[in-house]
């Protein structure tokens, strides 16, 4: 088990920025997810980590020590890939029992290792089978197996479940989270999926473009999102967005005039905004309110999306936007009605022309 | 009507080219059991099995010393070009450095000289190493043969190879060493196999090199051996014995073919795997 620093990494490949400027600290024993759009650089950070790629600038520190220029093998790291990359001419136990004999460990030590990686796993049976006689699913166990024998400082997972049916990824996905509650070791997660970071992480890393946009709690990014992007990224559906102007601020409230004329005093945390300002504003489509008071949008409703035990609901705004709302229950709204929907301005999220959210409170 | 001409057709191209490779053969096995004025006679079929030439190529000359020379040769050249193929291959293949393409260009150009232009400066190389007339300076010469052709045919197949694989191997702790001898060498069995076969067949049936760097009957490998067969006067030339001789050095290689089909059957099964 060990922490993880991030000094300044850098990473080129043929002169373009892949990874600019990351700094980053991984607590022992967190799980920690970075998330980010595809090609936004997340597998080769955690490439760099694994010391598969070597880095352009900055360092990598595991543990206290300095690794930055230090082999894969000296890094007391385990990785699982997209792909598994089970070796196709190992059996199961093979594969598995691969990492330990590189170390040259002893035969009975790797024996019994083995069987209880194999037990935890449910791989018992399947010990003496080839990868090709594998499903995913089983293939994707194998790849946690190779991992979790070598008892590594670090697991680093990229994408594990990306190639996985959606019931299956579920009931991985909560293996996962059960394997780190029994091991307790600090662990990487890469993946593009957000529902899978929101569930697994103590901590989130939000990347774009090479960049770190925020860091923190599942619960922080959702409510306290730092800039459009990450409000944008985190949340199952999208976060709904308009051009709004500030009519007045306070300090403790922005007024902001809605499309269709309503105003709306949105809570602040000591921020202020100049009258006039274009501003951003913000709210998730599961806080949108057909009931209640105070400011509302109004629109034919041009959408519905019946789930059963709620609706989707696309509302068309005054200034042509398409406005999406969680209606959590089912069959109350039809296509072509007139919809309203009430904003609880406590809900509700600011943002810059630059894109800086302006704090809220709470 | 036009399906069943179309296999007739097929099957009498199969024919051709099957009559074409292997009547040289056949005419070779045919006239080894001839003897005499036999030879001359333009008959398909043998009129009658005569060993006699099988028995005189041994007893003339020290036949089996002689294959055995050529064994040695063709499996010393055969092993050390795959290691160093394999190796190079690794490098070439998987290694991004600069140059690398420059230098795979280079090992392509030294296939592309003649042997007869390289003849002499490789004479003045391996005498200065006083290698002359010895089995390890025909082995060093072959290799200038072998080498380029087992690199390329081993780099193109190294880069297919799935990069994850090799990466997988190096995250659970294996030095280069481990990942190249048991992650990547069994993957590449499916080509390994018959490269291996060629770089025998090659160095085996080489003349030129063995003719000019050796000299005495201790040294002497099969295709020298049965240049030099000579008959009963200077004017007769033995055909029945270099018959019965080539048909001798064929065996090992039909042999090697036969046991390396296996090996290429199951290394093609066992790379078809998607990890
Ligand atoms: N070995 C490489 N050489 C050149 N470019 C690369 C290499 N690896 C990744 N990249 C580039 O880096 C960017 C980020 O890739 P990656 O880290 O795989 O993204 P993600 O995992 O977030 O989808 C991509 O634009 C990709 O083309
Ligand atoms: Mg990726």
């Amino acid at each position: 088990m060990a922490s993880l620093e991030l000094r300044g990494l850098r990473k080129r490949f043929d002169g373009a920025e892949i990874i600019r400027d990351v700094d980053l600290d991984i607590a022992d024993g967190e799980f920690c997810v970075f998330v980010g759009p595809s090609g936004c650089g997340k597998s080769t950070l955690l490439r760099l980590v694994a010391g598969l790629e070597s880095v352009s600038g900055g360092s990598i520190r595991i543990g206290g020590e300095d690794m930055t220029a230090k082999a894969p093998r000296e890094r007391g790291i385990a990785m699982v890939f997209q792909s598994y990359a089970l070796y196709p001419h190992m059996t199961v136990r093979e594969n598995i029992a691969f990492g330990l004999q590189a170390k040259r460990s002893e035969r009975a030590a790797v024996e019994e290792k083995l069987q209880e990686v194999a037990r935890i796993l449910e791989l018992t049976p399947l010990l003496d089978r080839l990868p090709k006689q594998l499903s995913g699913g089983q293939r994707q166990r194998v790849a946690i197996g190779r991992a979790i024998i070598r008892a590594p400082q670090v697991f680093l997972f990229d994408e594990p479940l990306s190639n996985l049916d959606a019931s299956l990824r579920g009931q991985m996905r909560i293996e996962i989270a059960r394997l780190h509650q029994s091991l307790k070791t600090t662990m990487i997660y890469v993946t593009h999926d957000q529902v899978e970071a929101m569930t697994l992480a103590d901590r989130i890393v939000v990347l774009n473009a090479g960049r770190v946009e925020q860091v923190g709690s599942p619960l922080e990014l959702y409510r306290h999102p730092r800039n459009l992007f990450v409000a944008g990224f985190i949340g199952a559906t999208r976060m709904n967005f308009f051009a709004v102007h500030a009519e007045e601020s306070d300090g403790k409230t922005v007024t902001v005039a809605l499309p269709g004329g309503a105003s709306l005093a949105v809570p602040v945390d000591r921020a202020s905004a100049q009258p006039g300002e274009a501003l951003t504003l913000g709210i998730r489509p599961e806080h949108l309110r057909l009931e209640g008071e105070g400011p509302a949008i109004s629109g034919p409703i041009e959408v519905v999306e019946e789930l059963g035990e709620e609706q989707l609901a696309y509302l068309r705004a005054p200034d042509g936007t398409l406005l999406t709302a969680r209606i959590p229950e089912g069959g109350r709204l039809q296509r072509g009605m007139a919809g309203r929907l009430h904003l609880p301005p406590e809900a509700c999220h600011l943002f810059r022309v630059d894109g800086a959210a302006l704090p809220r409170r709470g | 009507m036009i399906r069943l001409a179309r296999h007739l057709g097929f099957a009498l191209l199969l024919l051709a080219i099957g009559a074409f490779a292997l009547f040289p053969f056949y005419h070779a096995l045919v006239t080894s059991f001839r003897s005499g004025s036999f030879l001359f006679v333009p008959a398909m079929l043998p009129e009658a099995l005569d060993p006699r030439n099988y028995e005189l190529v041994f007893t003339q000359q020290d036949f089996g010393r002689t294959i055995l020379n050529s064994v040695l040769v063709a499996a010393t050249v055969t092993g050390v070009s795959l290691v160093l193929a394999v190796g190079a291959a690794y490098a070439l293949g998987r290694v991004r450095f600069r140059g690398r393409y420059a230098l795979l260009l280079t090992i392509l150009g030294v296939s592309m000289f003649p042997q007869i232009a390289v003849l002499s400066g490789m004479f003045e190389l391996i005498r200065a190493l006083g290698l002359y007339d010895t089995l390890p300076g025909l082995m060093l010469a072959n290799l200038m043969l072998t080498l380029p052709f087992t690199i390329w045919v081993l780099t193109t197949f190294m880069r297919e190879l799935p990069k994850e694989l090799e990466e997988a191997a190096y995250a659970d702790g294996a030095s280069a060493l481990t990942v190249v001898t048991r992650v990547l060498l069994p993957l590449l069995w499916p080509a390994l196999a018959p490269t291996a076969l060629l770089a025998f067949i090659v160095s085996w049936n080489e003349f030129l090199f063995a003719l000019t760097f050796t000299l005495s009957e201790e040294t002497r490998t099969v295709p020298v051996a049965i240049a030099l067969l000579s008959g009963g006067s200077r004017q007769e030339l033995p055909w029945g014995l270099v018959m019965a001789a080539s048909t001798v050095v064929t065996i090992p290689i039909v042999a090697l073919v036969v046991a390396f089909q296996r090996k290429i059957v199951s290394g093609l099964t066992a790379g078809a795997v998607k990890g």
